[in-house]
């Protein structure tokens, strides 16, 4: 629940992100920053936008936010940012003398937040969601990260909010639901929806990918892109599609460093596959297929059609259940997993 | 050790702590480093799980990567419930990163696998490619462009992990699978040979010193050097070299 009291700078407010600007309202600032808060960008891409303006521009401004991927407050100039842990101790961030800005992480348990600018006049008046022109903005947080802590761990050796540089630590954990998904290093981050099972899925799905549920009403979100499901080999074996996977003969991944392709060794009898014959590509929510240029060329037989011959270098979509075959004997299925 | 695979070891206490807190892996197809945390020794015995979880795996013939990613589940759950069990080991945890053979569709495969900072490097052809993402808040501010690279190595999110074993954080490896390429040689590290060493003296080092062991206890010397503030732990797994197939014996030629 967010308030704010009216004042002279300018309050963006929606999905948990709260930023205060020293900006006059008709800036063009504020609107890119709306559309971006609107959209579920991070604050990164906020700041973005405010450095990209310049400091004349924006002369203070206090951003905060406070979902699973981002607990985290950004400051500068005149700005002020207070916080009421779940001890009921306040806390009172300022950016006096920081050439830059001041940039830290939130404690998860956070009760209350509050962002102040300038000068605020009257009373507190409601805002869940929007832009208004306002001195100061509270954030009430009293459901906080999901709920109750993992009873796993005993927090007596997390340190969360204090200067942490020596010790290697621990990230203090979103909402339990974190664990539930397997994150590829790198992923891209995509809008996504929950079913009621929890399984990911694209924004206008109508039926979860993985269980087939109904999908309830829901605002998106921005996630790390989960695995889109498996590959079954021929021989039986089963490469999650956390990352583009190239097969061939001998596929050479290595050189493209850690966003690369799994690579994957296929022989046969026949000896007709090429060294890098067909690649699984992941693009958003789509998983793709493209034959490489291959010698001898891939067939796909999807569900209840007959086999097609891919064109080269063309992507085409791959449906689940689809069978991708590169030379005799040697192929592999496309499967959604949770 | 498994065909045309060689490997050394090397570990440091460094200047500063009191304790080594790291664990390595040098078996005959698996590899691994791991960076224990938790006060009062539990770093140490965190990191020896992860590790001993894995070094259960080592020698299977038909090892796969569905199975390295069982093995660190199962250490991930056992360091949890020793620390439950034991108040001087609550809040433990520990990295885990490396290396193993693996079969897929009837032949080797490497798989790298990375929960936590510590990293997996690639040395092949005169160039040295990182083949592992720090799970840190320093890197997710690189990817993100928050912070440059350079400035990644000096920020206080740089000791801010967010995947680990153990801990309230996720534990799910990043893992990648390919085939090996004769002639390749990789480097497992825990961040406190990568705090102290930059890329260029790594390469060198990985270029000029033939012998596995040799080229990790001249890597872990640097680092110590340079400054030893964390513990430091190298593995180096060379591929296809030639030669003999052991651990120690290995001519002095460059690669």
């Amino acid at each position: 629940m967010t308030g704010y009291v009216p004042g002279g700078a300018v309050a963006v407010v929606a999905d948990r992100t709260w930023l205060l600007l020293g900006v006059a309202p008709g800036s063009d600032v504020v609107r890119r920053c709306w559309e971006l808060v609107r959209g579920g960008a991070g604050l990164d891409d906020v700041l973005s936008v405010i450095v990209h303006e310049g400091f004349r521009a924006v002369g203070s401004f206090a951003l905060a936010r406070h979902v699973a991927e981002e607990r985290r407050v950004v400051l500068r100039g005149a700005a002020v940012v207070g916080l009421v842990g779940a001890d009921g101790v306040p806390l009172e961030l300022r950016a006096d003398g920081v050439a830059t800005w001041v940039d830290t992480g939130l404690p998860d348990d956070v009760v209350e937040l509050w962002l102040a600018a300038g000068e605020a006049r009257g009373a507190e008046l409601p805002l869940e969601r929007g832009v208004v022109v306002a001195g100061r903005v509270v954030a009430r947080l009293a459901v906080v990260g999901g709920g109750v802590p993992d009873q796993d761990q005993p927090d007596a050796d997390e340190t969360g909010w204090s200067e942490r540089v020596d010790e290697t630590v621990v990230r203090h954990s979103g909402s339990p639901d974190d664990t539930r998904h397997v994150f590829a290093a790198g992923a891209p981050k995509v809008r996504a929806v929950a079913c009621p099972a929890r399984h990911l899925n694209p924004e206008h799905a109508i039926a979860c990918r993985v269980c087939g549920q109904a999908l309830p009403p829901q605002e998106a979100f921005v996630v790390p892109r989960p695995p889109l499901g498996v590959l079954r080999l021929s021989t039986g074996e089963l490469i999650t599609l956390d990352r583009n996977v190239v097969l061939g003969r001998d596929p050479r991944v290595t050189d493209r460093g850690a966003d690369a392709p799994h690579g994957i060794r296929l022989a046969n009898q026949g000896n007709d596959i090429s060294r890098n014959h067909v690649e699984v590509r992941l693009d958003g929510w789509d998983v793709l297929v493209v034959d490489l240029g291959s010698k001898n060329g891939t067939t796909v037989i999807a569900p209840g059609w007959s086999p097609q011959e891919l064109a080269k270098l063309i992507p085409a979509i791959l449906t689940p259940g689809s069978r991708v075959v590169l030379g005799d004997g040697a192929f592999f299925t496309y499967e959604v997993t949770g | 050790m498994a065909e045309g695979v060689r490997a050394g070891a090397a570990t440091d206490v460094g200047r500063v702590r009191a304790s080594n807190e790291d664990s390595l892996l040098v078996g005959t197809a698996l590899f691994a480093v791991a960076d224990g945390m938790g006060g009062h020794a539990a770093g140490e015995v965190a990191s020896a799980m992860a590790v001993d979880h894995l070094r259960a795996l080592d020698g299977r013939d038909d090892l796969r990567p569905e199975d390295v990613r069982a093995a660190l589940a199962e250490a991930d759950h056992a360091i949890r419930a020793a620390g439950r069990a034991h108040p001087g080991q609550a809040g433990m945890g520990a990295t885990a990163t490396g290396l193993g053979l693996v079969r897929v569709a009837g032949s080797p495969h490497w798989v790298v696998f990375n929960v936590g900072d510590s990293r997996v490097y690639r040395y092949a052809d005169d160039v040295l490619t990182l083949l592992t993402v720090d799970h840190s808040e320093a890197a997710e501010m690189v990817a993100t462009g928050a912070l440059t690279a350079e400035e990644a190595r000096y920020s206080r999110y740089r000791n801010v992990i967010t995947r680990a074993l153990g801990v309230r954080v996720p534990s799910e490896p990043d893992q990648w699978v390919f085939p090996p390429v004769p002639g390749e040689r990789f480097l497992l590290c825990s961040d406190g040979l990568t705090g102290e060493l930059a890329d260029d003296e790594i390469a060198a080092v990985l270029r000029a010193v033939a012998d596995p062991a040799a080229a990790a206890g001249e890597l872990v010397r640097r680092a110590v050097l340079a400054g030893g503030r964390d513990n430091v732990t190298a593995v180096v797994v060379d591929y296809g070299h030639g030669g003999t197939s052991s651990a120690d014996t290995a001519p002095r030629t460059t690669p």
